[in-house]
């Protein structure tokens, strides 16, 4: 039997650049704690080995500090861990890996780059993983193919190793790059082949899998997370897969159309988010697409509200598609039938009248400010004399 | 605001107590002479209001009576429905007092400052409008009130009351502390981005601009990196393509392959070396073998040549001797028939030259008789053309004498219609006479010739008649005859100069040598026609050069004669001349015969003796040949017998033949190795593997190359630089992108205001326009007011399509518009805060005509039921009309 952890898309020093600041940071680092993570669930698990289908690292030129900081996140597993190079972390002549290769010096783990196309034995020769790297940041080749002639010794498991998008997932697709052939398993007398590439978990089929990211990076891939761990008894025999979640992040995606409504309303329709988002909200990386269209009044309660879910939340993110409708009250608070209010009604007739976006965009701010100062001087407006 | 009662003493020249009061709250007139004191007592008011009590200095001094004292006013006024009674005395004590307090010294003059809204004069200042409040502008000082800058200069110091009246009537706010305020936040927030031009801020600290600077620096910073990156990965594609280069040239097997063509190519290229040096052996042998082969066969050759050579030249100097006698009888016959030929030629040469001569006098002979009839017809030519030539200049003569041509007649017919024409004038005014005598009676003229009593006489002149029976009559007949008679004879005088000039008799005569002159041109013509032709047709220009040409003829004619002798020989001659050219030329064609045949006859008798010199050669060049030939046989015998010398030949045969095959033995080999396949695989295994060692070092240093290279780029701390970069960017662009939109919309916000205001601004200046417009057209019924409607001070009329700007006005006018002006405000004053200034006015109106000073009289009675209106005046007369309350100032004197 053979016993190995599959996982894939780590994208070790991925800037977040959506996402600025602190969060941005803890976002970044998170990522090394999910390799730390996996290294304890290996050693826990006492696997055999720790096959990573590519993208371990989101870029080729990550910094000399992410590589020692990789390596001191790998000690947690002596190994072995094979690696294999995937789009974003190319097998280049002058790679990450290269450079991994000559900072590794003394370090404990078992690290393996399968830089080429050669089996490489694990379990003490039981399993032996075929892997398909990416030598070149993309190709239009089945990099797999090789797998249907390669030789192991009789009576080995044989596990293939490959980054790129199974042919036929994409419905519709276009040529894809990196394809991979999607009975390649079967061609290949595979117990079992693990994918990378997808960052979501997906069975392809019983032998075929893609485990997805360990820490989720974008809200496209909800089921972003996991770490597989895949237990083969002896040749030809199903796999055993079980796998194990791994997020600490939660990425969301919520759209929110917002009624022409009281101020008070309108903040509870916004705070009423905390309540369908999963708990903690410290964890949740939130985009929230609000449309619909507010008036004055309303427009301070939502950004008080917003305020307010955005210090719970990791990290929100605003598509503010809201549109600035300022009412009647609005205008007979700014009009006192003096020049503030026939300012205010001017504004209100470019809303809605201007034909480009920016100057409805601007004429929007500009009411808002009006409506701002308006505020800040007091309630009542005095009158000379 | 209303006066009640005014109470002056000791100010100025108005010493001593002056209580001017009651006043009517509509319309009062005081009056008082010059110098009275009706402009102190305006002052004295204007300083009991405004001045306060502890003036000192030179502005209280200003105050003081001329006989000194303390200057005191007391003034009864009612202000907003409150009583109120004023106090004052300078430098001594004030009190205020009404229904609702009463306030002494500071406070009083406080309360006064707040009732009445003026601002304190501080130190010397000038006295402004805005020190005494609103009432400045309606209080108006004597000789001010048509100032524009005087009513302007109110106008303005108290714009933001009126203002606030005008505001008040459209309900509307557009001034304030509070909109100020806003105002003020707005314009601060718009000058963060904007000056005070429009202009957006570019200064080293401006939001925008550091945004802006900081973005660009930002860009250009992330660029640079990101070509370092870029740089990057090209360089790791060429180590790529280099590495893949270099695994190429490392391969062993290719190298083993191409080693191994080499060594094989090597060994085929020893054997092929060894095999043509053994080549080149057997051909120098070849070439020996048939060179000794060759001289053998050659001596065999040359001695049967000789021997053939000399039984051929034997048989030939038989044959040449047997020609040579044959060719000697050939030529001795030739030579006779020369002889022959050159007799034949000789007798023919002369009979062919005599009939020639023959010929040649027959031929001169008919050339003779030509001759002279050519001369006969040139001398017929010449006597014809000579003769038209005298002809000629015969007829030239006659018409040179004709005088007459066309104009000349034309002049002299002229004349003659001129002269008839004056006759039949003449005639015309002539008395006639006719005579009826009776029978046996006669008349005669003067000088006794009878009369035709038959024909009438016409008279142009006094004529005196002899009548029989009668007498003597004298007729003397009437009208200028003698003017016409003299222009008659004035014509006819011209009439014969003419004739007499031309030299014809009469008028007939000279049209008829007119026309003779007209002939003789023509005929003139013709005969120079003639005589051209007859000169052409002898081919001279002139009858002398036709005379010179026919004695050439006819000397030439006289030499030929000469040299044939007489006329009969001649004419035989000539008819001899054909049958003497025929004999000539057939004498000739047979002497040309001859001599062709003797020519014929020499050439082949030359060829005979050529003959014979070549046949005397060759017989002497085969004797010596034949002698050489024998001797020359005779030696080869004597040097080798012919039967060794075939042996020898065959031995040497046999040699070559051996050597010949070796070679080609040799040749076959070589063909089979191919030599030059095989030095081209060598050249090609040597160049293969030369070319993988140095493609191995080429892509070995190109890789050690870009290995340098790009570990020297440091990418990795480009890449988290760049990473910072690109985050620290977006975030920059975000701010810049949203402090773009928030400098528009304060900027948008800022001219939505002021258009507002502008609005509003220009909806303020109507109402103060309807109360103007009643009054101002009283006064100008067409007229429009022009206000500026920033400022809301009038600033003209319109007329017509003609705006007139105030100071353009005349005086009067001004006045009239300034005090209209402060009528309309007045009633604006009184509608909006309830009721309106008092209106006092200093000798008013006096530049004013009758008319319109009427109207304006009628105008303020009008305005007064509204409002309380003081005329101070020193023509109290000239408002007697009014309806007003009157007062004399000297009866204001208190104990007066």
């Amino acid at each position: 039997m053979v016993r190995f952890l599959h996982s894939s898309d780590w994208h070790l020093g991925c800037p977040y650049r959506q996402i600025p600041g602190d969060a941005g940071a803890l976002l970044r680092e998170r990522r090394l704690e999910a390799v730390r993570e996996i290294a304890a669930l290996a050693r826990a698990c006492a696997v055999d080995a720790v096959l990573v289908a590519g993208d371990v690292f989101d870029r080729q030129h990550v910094e000399e500090d992410l590589l020692r900081r990789t390596l001191e996140a790998l000690a947690g597993f002596p190994g072995p861990w094979i690696f294999l190079p995937g789009n974003h972390d190319a097998a280049l002549p002058e790679s990450v890996w290269t450079r991994l290769e000559r900072t590794r010096a003394g370090s404990s783990a078992e690290l393996r780059v399968a830089a080429r196309p050669e089996p490489i034995a694990i379990a003490e020769g039981r399993a032996w993983v075929l892997p398909a790297p990416l030598r070149a940041r993309r190709t239009l080749a089945d990099l797999s193919a090789w797998m249907d002639e390669a030789e192991t010794p009789p009576g080995a498991i044989r596990i293939g190793l490959a980054h790129g998008l199974v042919e036929g997932l994409v419905p519709n697709g276009d040529e894809a790059l990196n394809p991979i052939a999607r009975d390649r398993a079967e061609r290949a007398r595979l117990e079992y082949l693990a994918l990378g590439d997808r960052h979501g978990l997906l069975e392809v089929d019983p032998r075929t899998w893609y485990s997805g990211t360990p820490e989720p990076d974008h809200y496209r891939y909800r089921e972003a997370g996991y770490v597989l761990l895949v237990e083969i008894d002896e040749p030809g025999a199903s796999p055993r897969i079980e796998p194990i979640a791994t997020a600490r992040y939660v990425w969301e995606e919520r759209e929110l159309e917002l009624p022409p409504q009281g101020p008070d309303e309108l903040a509870t329709r916004i705070a009423g988010l905390e309540h369908v988002l999963p708990e903690p909200l410290g964890r949740i990386v939130l985009r929230l697409t609000l449309s619909g269209a507010v008036d004055l009044r309303g427009r301070r309660a939502v950004e008080d509200a917003l305020a307010s879910l955005r210090a719970k939340l990791r990290h929100l993110e605003l598509e503010d598609r809201l549109q600035l409708q300022p009412s009647e009250p609005d205008l007979a608070r700014l009009d006192d039938g003096g020049l503030v209010g026939a300012c205010a009604r001017s504004l209100q007739e470019r809303i809605l009248r201007a034909p480009d976006e920016e100057e409805r965009a601007v004429a929007a701010l500009a009411l808002r400010l009006l409506w701002r100062e308006v505020e800040g001087l007091g309630t009542a407006t005095e009158r000379p004399g | 605001m209303r006066l009640a009662c005014i109470t002056v003493r000791d100010f100025r020249k108005l010493a001593g107590e002056w209580r001017i009061g009651p006043l009517a709250p509509g319309l009062t007139v005081i009056g008082g002479d010059n110098e009275e004191g009706k402009s102190t007592l305006l002052e004295a008011v204007k300083a009991g209001l405004f001045e306060h009590w502890k003036i000192s200095g030179q502005q209280r001094q200003s105050l003081n009576p001329r006989g000194g004292g303390s200057p005191r006013i007391e003034l009864v006024f009612e202000l907003g429905g409150v009583d109120y009674e004023l106090k004052k005395e300078f430098g001594r004590d004030c009190t205020l007092a009404c229904s609702r307090g009463r306030w002494r010294g500071d406070e009083a003059e406080a309360e006064l400052q707040r009732l009445l809204r003026f601002e304190r004069r501080h130190g010397r200042g000038e006295r402004r409008p805005q020190h005494q409040g609103l009432l400045a502008l309606f209080w108006v000082d004597q000789g001010t009130s048509f100032l524009p800058d005087q009513l302007t200069s109110a106008i303005e110091a108290h714009r933001d009351r009126l203002r606030a009246a005008l505001e008040r009537e459209i309900e509307t706010v557009v001034g304030g502390t509070r909109l100020a305020a806003l105002r003020a936040r707005i314009d601060k927030n718009y000058e963060r981005f904007y000056t005070p031009k429009g202009q957006e801020r570019a200064g080293k600290d401006d939001e925008l601009a550091k945004l802006r600077r900081d973005v660009a620096a930002l860009e250009a910073e992330t660029e640079r990196l990101r070509r370092v990156r870029t740089t990057y990965d090209e360089k790791i594609d060429a180590l790529q393509r280099a590495l893949e280069k270099l695994a190429r040239a490392r391969d062993r097997d290719v190298l083993v392959r191409a080693q191994a063509r080499l060594d094989r190519a090597r060994e085929a290229r020893d054997r092929i070396e060894r095999l043509e040096e053994q080549r080149e052996r057997t051909r120098i042998l070849v070439q020996k073998e048939r060179s000794e082969t060759e001289r053998l066969e050659q001596a065999a050759n040359q001695r049967a040549e000789r021997r053939r050579r000399l039984a051929r030249d034997e048989e030939e100097l038989r044959k040449v001797e047997r020609q040579r006698e044959e060719l000697e009888a050939r030529i001795e016959r030739a030579q006779q028939r020369c002889s022959n030929l050159d007799q034949d030629q000789i007798r023919l040469a002369e009979a062919a030259a005599c009939a020639l001569d023959r010929s040649e006098r027959a031929r001169a002979a008919r050339e003779l008789l030509e001759r002279e009839e050519r001369a006969t017809r040139l001398r017929t030519a010449l006597e014809e053309a000579e003769c038209t030539a005298a002809t000629l200049a015969r007829r030239e003569s006659e018409r040179a004498a004709i005088r007459i041509d066309a104009r000349n007649l034309a002049l002299l017919r002229a004349a003659f219609d001129e002269r008839e024409r004056r006759e039949a004038v003449l005639r015309a005014q002539a008395t006639r006479i006719e005579l009826f005598p009776e029978p046996g009676r006669s008349a005669r003229t003067a000088d006794g010739a009878p009369l035709d009593a038959s024909r009438p006489l016409d008279l142009t002149a006094p004529t005196e008649l002899i009548l029989d029976g009668f007498g003597r009559i004298r007729i003397s007949p009437g009208g200028d005859l003698a003017e016409l008679e003299r222009r008659r004879e004035e014509a006819s005088e011209r009439f014969r100069a003419l004739l007499d000039s031309l030299g014809f008799p009469d008028l007939q005569a000279a049209e008829a040598a007119l026309q003779r002159r007209h002939d003789l041109d023509r005929e003139l013509a013709g005969l120079q026609a003639k005589f051209d032709n007859l000169l052409k047709s002898i081919g001279a220009a002139d009858c002398a050069a036709a005379r010179k040409r026919l004695q050439a003829e006819l000397d030439e004619l006289e030499r030929s004669r000469a040299a044939l002798g007489a006329e009969a020989e001649v004419r035989n001659l000539e008819r001899d001349v054909e049958a003497a050219a025929a004999e000539a030329r057939a004498y000739q064609v047979r002497l040309n015969e001859v001599r062709a045949e003797a020519t014929k006859a020499g050439e082949e008798l030359a060829a005979l003796r050529e003959e014979d010199a070549r046949l005397r050669g060759r017989h002497e060049e085969l004797l010596n040949s034949v002698t050489a030939l024998r001797e020359a046989v005779l030696a080869d015998e004597a040097e080798i017998s012919e039967a060794d010398l075939e042996a020898e030949r065959r031995r040497a045969e046999e040699r070559l033949a051996n050597a010949r095959a070796l070679l080609g033995a040799i040749e076959t080999e070589l063909e089979s190795l191919d030599p030059a396949r095989v030095r081209a695989e060598e050249r090609a295994a040597q160049d293969e593997i030369a070319k993988l060692k140095s493609e191995e070092a080429e892509a070995q240093r190109e890789v050690d190359q870009l290995q340098g290279e790009v570990r020297g780029l440091g990418v990795e701390a480009c890449d988290a630089r760049l990473e910072e970069l690109e985050r620290r960017l977006d975030e920059l662009r975000a701010q810049l992108a949203a402090s773009e939109r928030e400098a528009r919309a304060w900027k948008l916000l800022r001219e939505t205001l002021s258009e507002q205001e502008r609005k509003l601004t220009s909806d303020l200046v109507e109402p103060l326009r309807q109360r103007f417009l009643p009054y101002l057209r009283k006064l100008f019924p067409d007229a429009e007011p022009l206000v500026d409607r920033q400022r809301l001070v009038p600033i003209g009329l319109q007329r017509g399509d003609a705006a007139e700007r105030l100071e353009e006005l005349s005086v009067g006018t001004r006045e009239q518009l300034a005090i209209l002006v402060r009528l309309a405000l007045a009633d604006l004053l009184r509608e909006r805060e309830g009721e309106a200034p008092c209106l006092l006015l200093d000798d008013a109106l006096v530049f004013s005509d009758e008319r319109r000073f009427a109207r304006m009289k009628t105008i303020l009675a009008g305005a007064a039921e509204q409002q309380q209106i003081v005329i101070l005046t020193c023509r109290p007369r000239d408002w007697a009309d009014l309806q007003a309350h009157r007062i004399l100032l000297e009866s204001c004197r208190v104990g007066a």
